[in-house]
């Protein structure tokens, strides 16, 4: 093992993936005036995503820690916020795991060079690591301010403070990469996309599955039982979760120098261990996922044997292209379907959690309340708002978007079918929730007569803006997929930009019910309005050098 | 068929010109072998000449159309084979071909039938229905030379078109241009290999520094000059001295 080697590999890793700059950069190419007003933009969104994250989990932390300094169990307070903060890491570790392990395209690279499998194995680690402590600043900044505030600023809770923001996220880390090579190990190179789901999204399931089963306890509480036993569920919550030992160690380092020591000897444990478990695990995954390569490129050259040559309308073949475009990275599709079917996920967790019969219980309440309809028909659009497929559409394609300027494609058909692409895939089933929805909460079927045109109008509008967005600054220069998707500011942006989009119909839809036709009217002229301005955006960037 | 008029190209003002004050004419039915260095701007020119380049100064103007006025129009002449392949990988090479021929509206009842032709005589045939990601670099640079034929354009401009291709599809590729021309085609290319250039070429230019320092017709070189084009090519772009550099380099 040459660690010097090791650590050069990540140093030339960072310089070479550049995370911060990767995230908060487009294009490039565009004007000077431009590329600053862009990344002004880029900033101020990064700055609020991250003030957001860490104001909710402030308030999170401050609520747990007021609580437990009210029972005299602030260490167990302490402990439990570091396991919502280890909850947090290990649920957005696993979005970028895989890619730096196995997928980035200079793995191609170091394996023409001499450099063994441990040693690139450790590097990835590190720079994994690296790219947690980056992320940990949003969990640990409100965390350290609410320890600060309540056991006062001391030797021993600075250096704590310092120990929890270098060791919080070793343990996310170790579980998120047993996770990815436990599927690995499962699928042993086959691509079986079920598997590949459940691994992929099975930590967002579990922290979803736990909070939703947290929040259910006290709103039972709330809605059957006394305050003394809302409270005693509340002191047994935090107590079982203090009482784990490794988070129990981290409560206690802030109140108690051994605590400190032990929990730092522990941490280096963990991370030591982690290496010597994972480390010849990963030899044999890289070679699975080599032959997982190799068998892809053999069953693909089996699959279709037509040779005939379709011919098709060409705006039917823009549509088609970009169904190729989404298959072309993994984690395209996959993101794009699990989009389609948020509704879905989160009803099943609500049931398995127990959430569905207090959600109902609250929605019955509402159901005679004139806002009702508006209420259910505001839900529909909002899942319509949080996709990322067009507001990432430009982007996916990556290099490949210089044939938009190659070949004689007229743009406003492009976008034209970006729009319908839209629709196929996203808004369509989501018309299929809203008379679910409908059926499901009583509402007079008569309403979809309008509900359905409108809900049309602003997915057209969705789609339009969230293009505008992509095409004005898209990110084309990749070199892993979840850089132009999961990773992509646009898409953010563009998930804040949808709500405004939608909101003025909905205003009216939520106040004057009867005036429908001019909430109809409005979003006509903001789908004017965005069409008009994803033309100049697209024009733009297809013409500029 | 294809002119350049003062053609300059400058990307920020501080920066010197990329391509300055080009002016030469390709003929209807001509082979114009584009010839430089790395960097004397072969690529900027081409970018202009396809429509992805806007010219600081001057224009380009095809079967007279200035491309940065009418680049759809110009576009449609022209079948363009890229320096590096540029493909949806995912699809099939099959696909691709019906891809392009959808985007140029080639007729539905002539496709099969052009498509047949050029993938045999690619040797493509076995590959053809393979995901273009499984292909090799050769086998790409086929793929795009069949698309670029398919839609029968006036104009066929080609980056590099030999790298990659093995002898025999070179060999085709040749000949093919050779017939392009014949049947009243004009081809624009650029190559490093000047052996090509001086055995297929109606006319040659050799950019150096963003500047055509070259011009001839390998009818006139071929009478006149005893040298090989490629030492003259040595001798413009300043490379003359090249085996001293190499013993120095090597001791």
């Amino acid at each position: 093992m040459r660690l010097n080697l090791v650590l050069s590999l990540v140093k030339y890793q960072l310089i070479a993936a550049k995370p911060l700059e990767q995230f908060i950069s487009g294009a490039g190419k565009t004007k000077k005036k431009n590329k600053i007003f862009n990344l002004i933009l880029r900033v101020l969104a990064l700055i609020l995503i991250s003030s957001s994250f860490i104001f909710l989990l402030g308030i999170n932390y401050f609520g747990y820690m007021h609580f437990s300094n009210m029972f005299n169990i602030l260490e167990k307070g302490i402990a439990f916020c570091t396991f919502s903060g280890t909850l947090f890491l290990l649920f957005v570790s696993t979005s970028y795991l895989e890619h730096t392990y196995f997928r980035g395209k200079d793995i191609k690279i170091w394996r023409l060079l001499p450099i063994s499998k441990t040693e690139f194995f450790l590097s990835r680690f590190i720079t994994n690591y690296v790219y947690s402590l980056m992320i940990n600043l949003i969990v640990s900044i409100p965390l350290i301010v609410a320890i600060f505030y309540y056991l006062g600023f001391t030797l021993l809770t600075f250096l704590s403070s310092i120990s929890l923001f270098l060791l919080l996220p070793i343990l996310p880390l170790l579980l998120s990469s047993l996770l990815v090579i436990l599927k690995i190990v499962v699928l042993k190179g086959k691509n079986i996309k079920i598997v590949d789901f459940l691994f992929s999204n099975g930590p967002f399931l579990v922290a979803i599955l736990y909070l939703t089963k947290m929040s259910n306890e006290m709103t039972k509480s709330m809605f059957e039982g006394s305050q003394s036993s809302q409270i005693e569920g509340y002191f047994n919550y935090i107590s079982n979760i203090g009482d784990l030992p490794y988070f129990s160690l981290m409560g206690k380092m802030f109140l108690s120098p051994y605590s400190f020591f032990a929990f730092i000897i522990l941490a280096i444990l963990c991370f030591s261990l982690s290496v010597l478990i994972i480390a010849p695990l990963f030899e044999r995954c890289m070679n699975y996922v080599i032959s997982e390569n190799n068998n892809k490129i053999k069953k693909k050259k089996n699959s279709t044997k037509s040779n005939s040559l379709k011919s098709n309308n060409l705006f039917l073949t823009l549509i088609k292209r970009e169904l190729f475009i989404l298959e072309s990275e993994k984690g395209f599709l996959s993101e794009s379907i699990s989009e389609m079917f948020i509704p879905i996920v989160l009803i099943i967790v609500w049931q398995i959690s127990g959430s569905l019969e207090a959600m109902n219980q609250i929605i019955n309440n509402f159901s005679n309340t004139p806002y009702f309809n508006a209420i259910i028909f505001t839900i529909v659009h909002l899942f319509a708002s949080f996709v990322m497929i067009s507001s990432t559409s430009v982007s996916r394609e990556g290099r490949t978007f210089k044939l938009n300027k190659l070949l004689p494609i007229d743009y406003k058909l492009t976008i034209k079918a970006k729009v319908v692409f839209h629709l196929l895939f996203i808004s369509a089933v989501q018309v299929v929730y809203l008379i679910l929805f409908c059926i499901f909460f009583n509402i007079d079927l008569n309403n979809l007569l309008w509900m359905i045109p409108l809900f049309i109008i602003n997915s057209i509008n969705i789609a339009l803006s969230n293009l505008f967005i992509d095409y004005s600054n898209p990110k084309l220069e990749w070199e892993v997929g979840i850089s132009a998707m999961k990773r992509n500011v646009n898409g953010l942006i563009s998930m804040l930009i949808s709500i405004g989009v939608i909101a003025p119909s909905l205003l009216i839809v939520f106040f004057k019910s009867n005036l429908i036709i001019f909430a109809i009217i409005i979003s006509l002229v903001i789908l004017f309005i965005f069409n008009n301005l994803v033309q100049k955006a697209a024009k733009k960037l297809i013409y500029q050098d | 068929m294809i002119e350049f008029k003062n053609l300059s190209k400058q990307y920020q003002k501080e920066k010197p010109f990329a391509v300055k004050n080009l002016n030469f004419e390709v003929k209807k039915g001509e082979i114009f072998g584009f010839l430089g260095p790395n960097g004397a701007g072969k690529s900027t020119t081409i970018n202009m000449l396809m429509g992805v380049l806007k010219p600081s100064k001057g224009c380009v103007v095809v079967d007279n159309h200035v491309v940065s006025d009418e680049s759809f129009l110009t576009k449609s002449m022209i079948g363009f084979v890229p320096d590096e392949p540029l493909f949806y990988e995912k699809m099939t090479g099959l696909q691709y071909i019906a891809f392009i021929c959808d985007v140029f509206d080639v007729d539905k009842n002539e496709r099969q039938e052009r498509a047949n032709r050029l993938i045999k005589l690619f040797n493509l045939e076995k590959a053809i229905d393979d995901r273009i990601s499984s292909y090799s670099h050769g086998m790409k640079q086929k793929l795009g030379i069949i698309s670029a034929l398919i839609h029968e354009p006036k104009i066929l401009v080609l980056d590099e078109p030999m790298v990659g291709l093995d002898p025999k599809a070179s060999y085709i590729l040749k000949d093919v241009m050779k017939r392009f021309c014949d049947k009243g085609g004009t081809v624009f290319f650029s190559t490093h290999v000047m052996e090509v250039a001086q055995n297929l070429c109606d006319n040659v230019g050799i950019i150096n520094k963003g500047e055509l320092v070259y011009s001839t017709s390998l009818k006139e070189f071929n009478d006149k000059e005893d040298a090989s084009l490629e030492k003259i090519f040595l001798e413009i772009t300043g490379n003359e001295d090249l085996n001293s550099f190499v013993d120095e380099a090597m001791i």
